[in-house]
Parts: structure tokens; sequence; C-alpha cells
């Protein structure tokens, strides 16, 4: 009885203590981490998207996205994390888009008309198509929807890309450009 | 042969330690339970599948494990341990230690690290507590292989209904969320099927081979136990690797790939640990003065299996063999 009574309290420590320490130690160190938010695995390949307009540049893949940002199909990002108070960036995941009509998809994802359109290619020849809208309160609205593949419609694993940026019209572009590439810069965005 | 007598469970400290920490861990998280509530459809989408899943689980490791000489009550914990014990408490270890590495830059890779290094572990804690509650029983790396794979069992279970829920959440209505649940239980079920049951049965035979190694061969027990949790950790940190390439085709062939060599290591492990059941049947026919097994495959043989059993009843009794035989 005594030996039973021995092993099971040595292996009771030991499973309790391995226990603690994976758990306790992981909380812990969190607690007392700094914050880089910066992911330093240089694990995919990216690349610059091109636009007519350059409305929108930043890491942007040529086909399928996959981001934990994106994990609910959809993010936001202010832009007063990188000094812009007024700028606003979001990114959506559209499925069954219409590829062959651009232009109409990025009304439709948008429920609005959109004006100024313009259609381009990407580095990686995905479509392009580029529009803008007015916005309450003086604001402007630049919307940019990547399309994969040049199929009727878009297949689920194949989602076309909404980039939608949110500036006050009176704001000067470039700064608001600057902005959103740095935003996109912070959004792991792969393929 | 006479051993003393083993006390029972309901006297064993460890048992008590296992049952206290099945408790806790509900306490702290019990709503992959308490959802079935909110959404009664998905449960029974999910629940559906585990019994499913269950049934083809324990079908396999009936056809691989010929004697059986486990006890029910220990399988049973190991299944309560993986799906209860090790689920919840390395999910929280996973968020904790995902959330440090996110903060040194490596959020690309944190599930690839975090889930190995912690399911495995919390995995693995399981099976030492039942292999240690398994004693007097003699030991061999088979009871490793089998309890590790109930508690991978219980894990692959308990974390399919998870992801079935998750998948739930996303829709709204009974209707849909029955086919959210179905439909991802389906597919975790055709991808990556048993999946923890294989890498822990690895690691599960690994230990029972060191515990059970006598003082001359003990380093080489625990260099072979180190080798397998490693080669795990390995597999399990490559299954939860992001996807190398967006190419779809690539992506599948990287899955079959990497689910084969999981399958044949498992099964080089398997094999391996029969060669232990085997030794033991040996030595136990030469006791008794019967003809021993001649192959590893006869040990499906009936006669050799209930003499088996027999055997280490009367050993854990502390009977003797003529007793437990008898």
């Amino acid at each position: 009885m005594g030996s039973y009574l021995r092993r099971d309290a040595g292996v009771s420590a030991v499973i309790l203590g391995v226990g603690a320490l994976l758990t306790g130690s992981a909380f812990d160190a969190d607690a007392f981490a700094p914050d880089r938010p910066d992911d330093l695995v240089g694990f995919y390949q990216r690349e610059t998207l091109y636009s007519s307009t350059d409305a929108v540049a930043g890491y942007l893949a040529p086909e399928g996205w996959e981001t934990t940002d994106l994990g609910d199909s959809a993010a936001a990002y202010a832009g007063i994390e990188v000094g812009l108070d007024d700028v606003e960036l979001e990114l959506k995941l559209l499925e069954e888009v219409d590829a062959a009509d651009p232009a109409a998809a990025l009304g439709e994802a948008l429920s609005r008309d959109v004006e100024g359109l313009e259609t381009a290619t990407t580095a990686s020849g995905l479509a392009l198509t580029t529009g803008w809208f007015a916005l309450p309160e003086g604001h402007t609205g630049r919307a940019s929807l990547v399309s994969p593949g040049d199929g009727d419609t878009v297949e689920p694993d194949e989602a076309a890309l909404l980039v939608v940026v949110d500036y006050p019209a009176t704001a000067d572009e470039e700064r608001v450009l600057a902005a959103v590439r740095s935003l996109l810069d912070s959004v792991e965005i792969v393929r | 042969m006479s051993a003393a007598a083993e006390p029972p469970l309901a006297r064993r400290l460890l048992f008590w330690v296992v049952v206290g920490m099945l408790v806790v861990s509900l306490l702290i998280d019990a709503t992959v339970f308490t959802d079935a509530v909110e959404m009664p459809e998905a449960a029974l989408a999910a629940w559906l599948t585990v019994v499913v899943q269950g049934v083809l689980a324990l079908a396999l490791l009936g056809l691989a494990d010929p004697l059986r000489r486990q006890r029910a009550v220990l399988a049973v914990l190991a299944v309560l341990w993986g799906g209860i014990v090790a689920a919840n408490v390395a999910a929280h270890a996973n968020t904790a230690l995902g959330s440090l590495l996110t903060k040194a830059g490596l959020a690309s890779i944190e599930a690839a690290i975090t889930a190995p290094l912690n399911e495995e572990t919390f995995k693995l804690l399981g099976v030492l507590a039942v292999l240690v509650l398994s004693v007097p029983s003699r030991l061999t790396a088979m009871d490793g292989f089998v309890y590790g794979f109930l508690v991978g069992t219980g894990f692959d279970l308990i974390e399919n209904v998870s992801y079935a829920y998750q998948a739930a959440l996303e829709v709204e209505g009974g209707d849909a969320q029955f086919a959210a649940a179905l439909a991802s239980s389906v597919d975790r079920l055709v991808q990556g099927f048993a999946l923890h049951a294989f890498w822990t049965s690895m690691t599960g035979a690994g230990l029972a081979a060191a515990l059970a190694a006598g003082r001359g061969s003990r380093w080489r027990g625990w260099l072979l136990a180190a080798g397998l949790f490693l080669a795990a950790l390995v597999l399990h940190s490559l299954w939860d690797l992001p996807a190398l390439s967006a190419s779809t085709a690539s992506q599948d062939a990287f899955v079959v790939i990497l689910t084969l060599v999981v399958v044949l290591a498992t099964a080089a492990v398997w094999r391996w640990s029969l060669g232990g059941e085997r030794r033991l049947v040996v030595a136990d026919s030469r006791m008794l003065g019967v003809a021993p097994p001649a192959s590893v495959w006869s040990l499906w043989r009936p006669e050799v299996g209930g003499r088996t059993r027999a055997v280490e009843r009367a050993v854990r009794t502390g009977t003797g063999i003529e007793a437990g035989i008898g």
C-alpha cells in the first residue's frame, strides 16, 4: 500500500506540476511580454497590387486570400493607428461575385452607385476595378474589387477581395494613400 | 508467483487526482456540453458524428490490440482525460502561449508551436496517469499504445464537437446550424480522422516502454520515449502549419502525404508494440508449460488472448497464476 501511495504521490506531483508549468508560465509570460504585432516570419510570398488610380496599394495576394484578420470574412482598421484619425479601411472577402462584370459586382457589394469606375489589371493578372462614392459628413469612399480568375462566377475558395477606404474629401490624398499603405502593411494578407 | 493485491482504484491517490482534474476542467469550461442546450440541432449533428467516429476508432483499436489486456475502467478514464482535461486545459494553454508568440512576431506559426507542445504534453500526462494506475499489470508498449489511442480519441471527439459548434455559430436558424455542424463534423471525420489518437498512441507506446524498461535498459527506454514524443510533435506541427501555397492541389497533396506519413509511423510503432506483447506471451507460455506463439500474428488466436488475460488478472489480484487461470 505504501509503495502505491508513494508512486501515486510522485506521479500526481509530476502531472500537476507540468500542467501548472505549461499553463501558468504561458499566462505569466504573456502578461509581461511587450506587444510586438508585426509578423516576423517571412513565410509567404507577397506582392504589391497596382492600380491605375493608385487608390489602393499594399500587400495583396494574387490568388486567394487567407488571413487571420479576415477569419470572419471582414476586417476594419482605423487610421488612427497610423496617425490619421479620420481614415478607415475595410477589407472584406466576397463570394459568388460575378467576375465577368466586376463593375456591377462592385456596386452590388457596396449597395450604392459607384462613380469614376476604372478597371486595371494587377501585376499578377487579376482584374481590379476601382471607383469612388460620396459619404456623409464630407467623406469620400474609395473602393477596389480584386477578382481572381476570369470565369463567370468566382468560386468560394477564390473569393474576391473588396477594399474600401473611407477618408475626408478634404484630406491630402497622398497622406491618405500613405496611411492606407501603412495599414495594409500591418495586415497579413497572404497566399 | 504471487504479488501483493492491488488496492482498488477508489483507494488510489492518483485516481482521485485524475477525477479531481476532470471535475475542475468541467468547472472551468463545459461549453462543449452546455452549448447543446442553446444549439440543439448543431449538437445533434455533432454528437451523431462523434458516435460514428467513436465506433470507428474503437473498432480500429480492437483490431490493433489482439490481447486486450487493458482494464475497461481505465480505458474510460483515458477517453475522459483526453476529451475533458487535455482538450480543455490545452486550449487555455494554447491561447496564452499563442498570445505570447504573436507578441514575439510569430503569429503565422503560433498554432504550429502551441498545439503540438501543449496538446501532446497534456495528452501524455493522461497516459502516464492511466499507465501508473494500471500497475501491477505487466506494462508493455502496447498498453501505452492503447491508452494513448484512447486519450487521443477523446481529444479528437471533443475537438470535433467544438469545431462543429463554431461552424454553427456562424449561421442562424436550427436547420442551417445543423447543416453547418454536420458539414464541419464530416469534414473533420474525413480529413484528419483519429490524428490525435495516432499521435498519442505513438507517444504512449514510448512512455510505456520506458516505464517498463528494466534497470539495464532504462536510459534506452527513455531515449526512445523522447524520440517518439519528438516525432509526434513534429508531425503535429506540420499538420498545424499554415498552407505553404495558395494552390489547392498542392495543399491537398501536402495533407495526403502528411496523413500517409502519420499512418505509416503509427503502424510502425504498433508493429513494434506487438513484438512486446509477443515477448510477454512467450514468457507466460514457458512459465505455464504450454507452446509459445510462433509469431506476433498468432496473438490473435483466442486461446492466446484468453490465457494472457487470465494471467494478467491473477497478477493484478495477487491470487497466483494457478488461481487466475483455474
